[in-house]
């Protein structure tokens, strides 16, 4: 064996890294060796010193304070969240029972010296006689939070750094609600330095035969994006949905 | 007094402000740790409210009952290993090459009032891709397996690069001796 294989063994001997046949390898090779003999002493003293040296008692900065400053203030941000949403799905729901009753339009005349096919209606869903329209029941979906995101470290350059790009993190813990739709806004905050935002968004996730329709909106003022995000539940069968406009849907 | 799992539990349900109670409780572990791996103060302090920042977002995730500070080095060793990661590539190719020395300066700035500190400051001095490991093996006491799977590399690497850094530590302590 070479010094220099040797002096790796020893290394990883002294760090209990070694099996056992290149322990015999090694011990033969330092018997005869008197160089690599003193080296495995030195490391062995160098090894005790390095552990020390790192362990030495060091002065720690308060973390506490600013840490759980920044935690409450996500955390509020989150509630304030959480309002905005029912307020919006308040709204909805307003809007929902005291939607107005749909007005058919008659048919257009075509005058035709031909016999035409009979039309084949689908969905007969208004009733001949409409006096009264009940208002169909809100659907029960779930709710889930959209991933939060936290936008952290956006902060003023410094000599190493310039701005750093904020980081998303994915928190999923569903919420039972019943709705038909949700409408949220949020706004891509500017953010001063060490400030957080919590940007979450609740997403209605469709149930068994049906599909949630998803549109967005992004409007730049200022400088500043603002996205308004409208989430739809209805059933697979439901033709209504083809008059959207340009829509993302999910299954 | 609570347990790490209990704390956990109630910042889960939303006291956020109970997740202080873990900073106070891993926050010198944590910067020690960001300190050694990043040598510099203001860095470290940086990392560490960092580290602390992701774990509360993370916290749902966390199931490894009993194994906080296991789960939180990780967190710890990733965010400083991101901030060293453009100094961290070292192939077995230049096994036999030590990295030059940045200067006698670097000796002479070494305050040897004793032999610890001294040779605290000559990790610092380390390359970061040495430094890391030297640190995670001697203050984390981790093995070389557990070193090799939490930077991403092979075995034999990190056991050649532990002996790298050593020798370099001792011809550095050498010339400071002198
Ligand atoms: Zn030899």
């Amino acid at each position: 064996m070479r010094c220099e294989e040797c002096e790796i063994l020893i290394s990883a001997c002294a760090d209990d890294e070694l099996s056992g046949t290149e322990r015999t390898e090694m011990l033969a090779h330092i018997c005869q060796c008197e160089s690599c003999h003193r080296l495995y002493e030195d490391i062995l003293v160098l090894h005790r010193n390095i552990t020390t040296a790192l362990r030495e008692p060091m002065e720690t900065p308060d973390l506490v304070s600013p840490v759980t400053a920044r935690v409450i203030y996500h955390s509020r941000a989150r509630f304030t969240w959480a309002w905005a949403a029912a307020l919006a799905l308040f709204i909805v729901f307003g809007y929902v029972i005291h939607k107005p009753a749909p007005q058919i339009k008659p048919a257009p005349v075509v005058v035709s010296t031909r016999p035409q096919p009979k039309p084949v209606v689908k969905h007969p869903r208004v009733l001949p006689s409409q006096t009264m329209v009940a208002t169909p029941a809100p659907k029960h979906v779930t709710v889930q939070p959209a991933p939060k995101r936290i936008a952290l470290y956006v902060r003023p350059p410094k000599t190493k750094h310039s701005v750093r790009v904020p980081k998303q993190y994915d928190i999923d813990s569903p919420i039972a609600m019943d709705t038909a739709e949700v409408v949220v806004e949020y706004s891509d905050m500017g953010l001063a330095a060490g400030h957080a935002a919590d940007l979450s968004a609740p997403v209605p996730v469709a149930g068994p035969g049906q599909r949630v329709i998803t549109t967005s909106e992004t409007t730049i003022v200022n400088g500043k994006k603002t996205e308004r995000m409208c989430y739809r539940v209805v059933d697979n069968d439901d033709k209504e949905t083809s008059t959207q406009g340009e829509t993302n849907e999910t299954p | 007094m609570l347990s790490d799992q209990q704390i956990i539990g109630q910042v889960i349900k939303g006291k956020a402000e109970m997740f202080g109670e873990l900073v106070a409780r891993y926050q010198t572990p944590v910067f020690r740790l960001a300190f050694s791996i990043l040598a510099d103060r203001a860095e470290a302090e940086d990392a560490a409210q960092e580290v602390f920042i992701r774990a509360y977002s993370k916290l749902s995730s966390y199931t490894d009952s009993g194994k906080f500070w296991g789960w939180l080095r990780r967190i710890t060793v990733n965010i400083c290993l991101d901030k060293i990661r453009p100094y961290t590539v070292i192939s077995l190719d230049d096994v036999n090459e030590i990295p030059a020395q940045s200067g006698d300066s670097v000796y002479e700035s070494v305050a040897c009032s004793t032999e610890a500190t001294e040779l605290r400051e000559t990790i610092y001095q380390l390359p970061p891709a040495y430094r890391s490991v030297i640190v995670l093996k001697y203050l984390e006491d981790m093995n070389y397996a557990e070193i090799a799977e939490m930077l991403g590399e092979s075995i034999p690497n990190v056991r050649v690069r532990i002996h790298r850094a050593k020798k370099m530590l001792r011809e550095r302590m050498k010339v400071c001796a002198q």
